[in-house]
């Protein structure tokens, strides 16, 4: 088995981070939260969600400053939340 | 901080959603996560996020670990002993597992991904499991819906269990070490609940086993006595 370097380093015909999360959502309502979401936050969200990035990892591979990708990823994952609920799909136990 | 106070909920929520997405920093993680092993609204909140989330994990390319970085992940989860002075117990041998899909589940946890499966809309769909021993005599039956964590076990021909001893349902999980379900009644009807619903705690679990232990179970989260029956997970959708 290969063993690559330590980073993550998809493959080139892999999916983007944004295609994952489009592709992921399945059913319509998570599909049209997610698109719904402007290009950062969205970006910053399935970056941190599927490779895993921290705060400081995103802002350093998104070329923006800490404190707006930290807000980027804080008001997507509230308009994600409010989109959601609204769509019925899943709620606090 | 009360999390779980009404007028933190909006707080709570943002911590749990960071806390699922994986920005929460490495602190503030582990605050959160020892909140919510007693408080049941901070183990909602993010329990409701994993079920948002989850969709969203089932895109994730499978990712085939190396033979070392397995290794590392089997030890930090505790899957295997540290250092085998012998050639430790049949579980624990390669040999056995081979051509089990090690490599899916190594990428579902390096992903740490939850794969909280949206309840259906008709959770009435029966999960059954035959065990049975060398003879290939049906000993237990392990049932279960598709929605609901509970797990009913009865036993229609197990050998009499020894005084002093009992019986212990295991999940026998791709690749990896049993995990212990609990210990089920020597006759009889018992009960055991899940750790999620079926989907999610059966989902790399092709198959259940019973062992013979100490009265109370095994005291060291591994089968010690021998394994008396097994049988496939079996569903009926």
């Amino acid at each position: 088995m290969m063993m690559t370097s330590p980073a993550y380093d998809p493959p080139s015909d892999a999916m983007t981070p944004a295609e994952m999360l489009l592709a992921g959502a399945e059913s319509r309502s998570v599909r049209d939260c997610v698109d719904a979401l402007d290009a950062g936050p969205k970006q910053a969200i399935a970056l941190a969600f599927y490779q895993g990035l921290s705060h400081s990892e995103l802002a350093t591979h998104l070329r923006e400053p800490l404190g707006t990708v930290k807000s980027w990823v804080r008001r997507g994952l509230e308009r994600l939340k409010t989109c959601l609920d609204r769509a019925g799909y899943a709620r606090d136990a | 901080m009360n999390l779980s106070r009404p007028d933190r909920r909006s707080r709570l929520d943002a911590l749990a959603a960071e806390y699922v997405l994986g920005t929460l920093p490495a602190r503030a993680r582990t605050r959160l996560s020892r909140i919510a092993r007693t408080d049941t609204v901070v183990a909602g909140a993010i329990r409701a996020w994993e079920q948002r989330m989850a969709p969203l994990a089932e895109a994730a390319p499978p990712i085939t670990p190396s033979p070392r970085l397995w290794r590392l992940i089997a030890l930090r989860l505790g899957l295997e002993p540290v250092r085998p002075a012998t050639p430790g117990p049949w579980w624990t041998r390669l040999g056995f597992w081979r051509g089990f899909a090690v490599a899916s589940l190594a990428a579902a946890l390096v992903l740490g991904v939850t794969l909280l499966r949206l309840q259906p809309e008709d959770g009435a769909q029966p999960i059954v499991v035959v065990l049975a021993g060398p003879d290939a005599k049906p000993a237990l039956l392990a049932t279960m819906t598709r929605g609901d964590r509970l797990l009913t076990v009865k036993v229609v021909g197990a050998a009499p269990v020894p005084a002093g001893k009992a019986l212990e349902l295991w999940m026998l999980p791709d690749g990896a070490a049993p995990r212990s379900l609990g210990v089920i009644p020597a006759s009889g009807v018992g009960r055991i609940t899940l750790p999620a619903l079926p989907d999610v705690a059966l989902a790399r679990v092709p198959a259940l086993a019973v062992s013979l232990e100490q009265a109370g179970g095994s005291p060291t989260g591994a089968p010690q006595g021998p394994v008396l029956y097994t049988g496939p997970v079996e569903r009926f959708y």
